[in-house]
């Protein structure tokens, strides 16, 4: 085989065409003349031999994006003979409209005389090193812009890259932290936490938002979050850590915010509970002053309020609270003139006292058997209660050891609980007034009974007299008339007044033992005289019918039972009672052949007041049966009612023969 | 001779009621209207059969007298009638010796029963 020693022309030739690098000629005048399969693929077209002048691209730009003319393309340029057209970065658009990027060599060709007569030009397709560069210029950017600090470094915690987020968190510039170790960065009292990092990541762990402290270049330590993830070469082995570090002061602040605002409101909401559900004015303020002060962090709290006692007596209270627990004052009562409360107001909403020294009557205020470890009180917020007409009626005073301790939100706070404080104190003396009134009602009822009832025994007394003597038979019946009248004001005085004392828990009774069957036929036998409507029939009157109860309240009943069965059945003629007894108690039956009464009268005749429909004629306060009612339970027994309207009605009681008292 | 009957009344009319009624069953009536006359009358004359009180008296509690002639070896065996329009004065403990208690406004059937009773 002939060794090769020379090359041809053809061997150029073949070289040229088989290149994988884009190339092709131009003539003097700028006419292509030949290009390789390379060139073809790149420009996406097949140029027509001596048609297409100096490139074979649809269009040419520089690599800004600036459209080039195809005749000041750089082998145009060349064929000028301008020399300097030479390795320039071009951007070309192929048949198809998409872009490459490409670096031209054009070169001249001239004849062996020296004279130009073309030019051929070398494209190298650039296009995905630069898409490469473009990526790792946008990481890049990514990464410096991150807000986080993102920093790698190597197994031994040695600083390698630091971005201006971490210039921003930590305050070090690269240049000065970069080669550094980062436990720069953590507290001494955390420095073995980087060993432990250091060894999740060389297990190829990562670690996940991971929050911890850090000192800034200026020594502030600050919290965050670290998110760390291995760093591994192309052969797979961890040779670093890449670390994100993400401030998180603001977030630990909101949390810190929304906890204090969920903290004000779970205590509004205590606060609120407290007054709905109580009554006692003490207790609700000792609740009150407990959890303010709590709140406020303050050391001390004190809350003076005016009550009014029964008596109608106002006298000023006070509760106490430490930041811990309440305070009891019971032995050392402070004074607070009212002259002094308004002083210090005098009109202001709050007021800051910022040294209770130089205000001698608040300083004496904290004057407290208090924990000695309290340090002595500074400052004071004072807030003053007014009532729903603004009268000052309270005030809430929180003392502070510390300084530098008010702030907008508490005292906001503060006045929204004053002003429910308010409610409750006025809540307390209408509750007090109303007690006040309901005693002077009861005791009105009381004198006014007794002294109606005077001019009563005369009148009944001269009737009765006059009933005896000789009148014509008109003059008695209206005498009659007169004296059932009489009869029927004295009732009705009597369940007033025993109405008021049930309303104030006074009705008493005085318990004897005695024999129930004989009580009624004395009744009934009273009756016989003043009933002559009527025929009452007393069935099993004989009997053991001793029973321990108020003799007075058991005729009471009996008389309002017999009454009724008389008055509800005007068309009747008799009225039976029945008497019952067991071992255990004694029950009696008052059975009318009257009107009767319906399902749901029947459920409320023991209601106060009630009075059954169409009888108001016949009807007294309606009061009656809510008194017998009253007085059977309150002996232990029962009272019931079995009825059909029209049907007439049979009421009975049962009450125990003993009482256990 | 006439049972005499003291009676402490502050309300003229009432007292002239008890009065009439009891001077025509032939007892012997006399009607103060207030202590301090009752006592005076009482301290210079001979004790009455029976002696009728009102609580409610312009001068004091009738129930005091009560107490007092109920306690006094020389008054302890004369019958005492108590008398009220308020109830609550039946169960006082200044009553519990006496002898009876009258609910006003009375009946006066039953009123003469009680004073009778006290009497025979």
């Amino acid at each position: 085989m002939k060794e090769l020693d020379a090359v041809d022309d053809s061997i150029f030739t073949e070289l040229f065409l088989a290149s994988p690098v884009a190339s092709y000629i131009c003539n003097r005048t700028g006419h292509i003349v030949a290009f390789n399969e390379a060139a073809a693929l790149l420009w996406g077209c097949r140029p027509e031999i001596g048609e297409a002048k100096w490139s074979g691209a649809v269009a040419i730009y520089d690599p800004g994006g600036r459209a080039i003319p195809v005749k000041e393309s750089p082998m145009a340029m060349v064929l000028e003979g301008d020399e300097n057209a030479a390795d320039v970065e071009l951007i070309i658009e192929r048949a198809d409209g998409t872009r490459r990027h490409v670096l031209v060599f054009p070169k001249p060709i001239r004849s062996s005389e020296g004279h130009l007569i073309g030019g051929h030009n070398t494209l190298v397709d650039i296009t995905d090193y630069k898409q490469y560069e473009e990526r790792q210029e946008i990481l890049s950017e990514i990464v410096q812009s991150s807000n986080d600090a993102i920093v790698s470094k190597n197994l031994n915690g040695i600083i390698l890259s630091w971005n201006k987020g971490a210039q921003r968190i930590f305050g070090y510039a690269e240049s000065e932290i970069v080669g550094k170790s980062v436990e720069t960065l953590i507290p001494s009292y955390l420095k073995n936490e980087e060993q432990m990092i250091l060894h999740e990541i060389s297990e190829g762990r990562k670690v996940d938002q991971y929050q911890t402290i850090r000192v800034t270049k200026s020594g502030k330590e600050i919290p965050v979050s670290l998110t760390i993830s291995p760093m591994r070469n192309k052969q797979g082995q961890i040779v670093g850590a890449s670390k994100i570090a993400r401030d998180i002061s603001d977030q630990i602040q909101r949390e810190q915010t929304i906890q204090f605002h969920e903290q004000q409101l779970e205590t509004l909401h205590a606060i609120g509970r407290v007054i709905s559900e109580k009554l006692d004015t003490s207790s609700i303020i000792q609740t009150v002053i407990n959890s303010t002060t709590h709140l406020i962090a303050a050391d001390v709290g004190l809350c003076f309020y005016r009550v009014t006692d029964e008596e109608g007596r106002s006298t000023l209270s006070v509760s106490a609270a430490t930041h811990e627990t309440a305070l009891h004052l019971d032995e050392h009562r402070i004074d607070l003139e009212d002259g002094v409360i308004h002083a210090i107001f005098s009109g202001e909403d709050a007021v800051r006292v910022d040294d209770v020294c130089e205000t001698p009557y608040i300083l004496s205020l904290f004057d407290l058997p208090m924990n000695p470890e309290i340090p002595p009180i500074r400052h004071c917020l004072a807030i003053p209660i007014r009532s729903a007409d603004k009268l000052l009626i309270g005030a809430m005073f929180f003392g502070y050891s510390r300084l530098d301790v008010f702030n907008n939100a508490d005292e906001d706070m503060m006045r929204s609980i004053a002003s429910l404080v308010a409610v409750t104190l006025d809540n307390a003396r209408l509750f007090e007034e109303v007690n006040a009134l309901n005693l002077k009602k009861n005791e009105f009822i009381a004198l006014a009974s007794h002294e109606l009832k005077t001019p009563l025994t005369t009148t009944k007394g001269y009737l009765q007299i006059l009933e005896r003597s000789e009148i014509d038979q008109v003059g008695r019946r209206f005498l009659t008339k007169a004296l059932k009248q009489l009869e029927r004001i004295n009732a009705l005085i009597s369940e007033l007044l025993d109405i008021s004392k049930i309303e104030a828990g006074k009705l008493s009774f005085h318990m004897e033992t005695f024999d129930l069957g004989e009580l009624i036929l004395d009744i009934v036998e009273t009756f016989h005289f003043s009933s002559r409507t009527h025929t009452i029939f007393v069935n099993n009157a004989q009997g053991n019918y001793l029973v321990e109860a108020d003799r007075q309240r058991m005729e009471q009943v009996m008389i309002n039972l017999i009454t009724n069965a008389i008055k509800y059945s005007p068309d009747a003629n008799n009225v039976h009672i029945t008497l019952e007894s067991s071992l255990l108690e004694v029950s009696v039956q008052v059975t009318d052949e009257g009107m009767g009464l319906g399902h749901d009268q029947q459920e409320k005749v023991f209601t106060r007041f009630y009075q059954v429909e169409g009888t108001s004629k016949m009807a007294g306060l309606g009061l009656g049966l809510y008194l017998s009612k009253e007085i059977i339970d309150r002996h232990g027994g029962y009272i019931g009612v079995n009825s059909r309207l029209g049907k007439g009605s049979t009421f009975y009681f049962s009450i125990p023969r003993r009482q256990n008292q | 001779m006439k049972k005499k009957i003291y009676v402490l009344e502050d309300d003229a009319d009432i007292g002239e009621l008890i009065a009439f009624l009891l001077t025509e069953q032939g007892y012997e009536v006399s009607v103060f209207s207030t202590i301090a006359s009752f006592r005076q009358y009482a301290n210079h004359n001979p004790l009455p059969a029976l002696l009728i009180i009102d609580v409610m008296l312009p001068d004091g509690n009738g129930l005091d007298v009560c107490k007092e002639w109920k306690t006094a070896a020389t008054t302890q065996s004369i019958p005492i009638l108590v008398m009220s329009a308020y109830e609550d004065y039946r169960h006082d403990n200044r009553a519990q010796d006496a002898d009876g208690f009258i609910s006003k406004p009375f009946d006066i059937k039953s009123f003469l029963v009680d004073v009778k009773a006290q009497l025979s």
